[in-house]
């Protein structure tokens, strides 16, 4: 038997086998979300490259998308948010710096805690919030958007939401970008990882994130100066700085990261930064499951998203009112 | 190559059920509450 006929006989079923998946899950897509191929149509969609390398992606100013069944549109300033002009009037002005979690990732806008908040504190003062929330983003990536162009806001105040995936390094760019279009190969990326975690437990998510905050862990060390740096901005330029440490939906009590928490927590303490852990508050949640986005995907639902609003507004509101 | 597909075509389609079976079975077995960290593409 000659090579061609073998590579034939290799190739041809695998092709047809591809091309009839690709058309099997295209689909399947059509009534079903998965949360994998929501990601890349994101990151298609909605990013770009950014300049600066420390910020890495921005939105696409004026995109649209409908992402994980919910409308996503972007302002002409890369935000999620309506449009804001630089120029301030008299509401009082708050600028939110986060990742996915702040920026909405699976909730209508009116429905993300970033909404509501607004809609609270603007009840009982005039206020105005935007929105720098940024799928994907680590902590040195939100602070870097907010030197970039937050200061140019001029808020008053800022609060950064982190999360426990926030002291990950910036991932890299894939080599092959193009990919992100073939939903077969998304399927097999994403199963594959479900899969190895089964195998493995160092690749699930408690492994993964509690190994972020090692002592020698490079994105907890550029985090926390991340921070410190966010921190000495907002004192020269006379904004009023908070944390709010978001929970992690898997397991509320006991909490899983408690330990990690409590790192971020000291670190913001020791250097003088106000901070609020929500974790606590998310222990009377009997089936975390209830807050997620959907059964692949632990983002905050809109029930979540409430429960963060309210258990934050105070404690925003508390800069106004001392 | 049409002579080829006719006569390779019950070891061609065999082969095809076999992908797609291993695949159903990655998709059931695989179809549990997320339990990775977040994954996603940069850009």
């Amino acid at each position: 038997m000659s090579v061609v006929k073998i590579l034939l006989l290799v190739f041809v079923p695998l092709a047809i086998f591809l091309a009839l998946g690709e058309v099997m899950i295209r689909v399947y897509l059509s009534r079903n979300t998965f949360y994998d191929v929501e990601m890349s149509r994101y990151s298609r969609v909605l990013k770009l490259d950014a300049d600066n390398p420390l910020i890495g992606h921005v939105h696409r100013p004026e995109g649209e998308a409908r992402l994980m069944n919910v409308s996503v549109r972007i302002n002409s300033h890369g935000f999620r948010d309506d449009e804001v002009s630089l120029n301030r009037s008299a509401r009082r002005r708050i600028v939110f710096l986060g990742d996915s979690l702040t920026f909405g990732w699976g909730v209508e806008k009116q429905e993300s805690f970033e909404h509501l908040i607004e809609r609270e504190l603007d009840g009982r003062s005039p206020t105005e919030i935007i929105n720098f929330g940024t799928g994907n983003y680590n902590t040195v990536q939100e602070v870097n958007l907010f030197l970039e162009k937050g200061l140019a806001y001029h808020p008053d105040q800022v609060v950064l939401f982190y999360f426990i995936n926030d002291a990950e390094v910036a991932a890299q760019k894939s080599r092959v970008p193009w990919l992100s279009n073939v939903r077969i190969a998304t399927f097999f990326w994403s199963r594959g990882k479900a899969l190895w975690a089964r195998i493995s437990p160092s690749a699930g998510f408690e492994a993964y994130y509690s190994a972020l905050y090692r002592d020698d862990s490079e994105g907890w060390r550029n985090a926390k100066n991340a921070l410190l740096q966010l921190r000495d901005v907002c004192i020269e330029n006379g904004i009023e700085l908070q944390v709010v440490l978001l929970p992690e939906l898997h397991q509320l009590d006991p909490y899983v990261f408690e330990e990690q928490h409590a790192l971020i927590v000291g670190h913001l303490e020791r250097h003088g930064v106000d901070v609020l852990d929500l974790a606590p508050s998310f222990r009377n949640v009997t089936v975390p499951f209830d807050l997620w986005v959907s059964f692949d995907d632990a983002h905050p639902n809109s029930r979540a998203h409430r429960l963060i609003a309210g258990y934050t507004v105070d404690f925003i509101d508390r800069v106004r009112t001392r | 190559m049409i002579e080829f597909l006719r006569k390779y075509r019950w070891y061609i389609v065999s082969l095809v059920l076999l992908y797609a079976a291993l695949s159903l079975w990655l998709f059931f077995l695989t179809d549990s509450p997320q339990a990775v960290p977040f994954g996603y593409q940069v850009n």
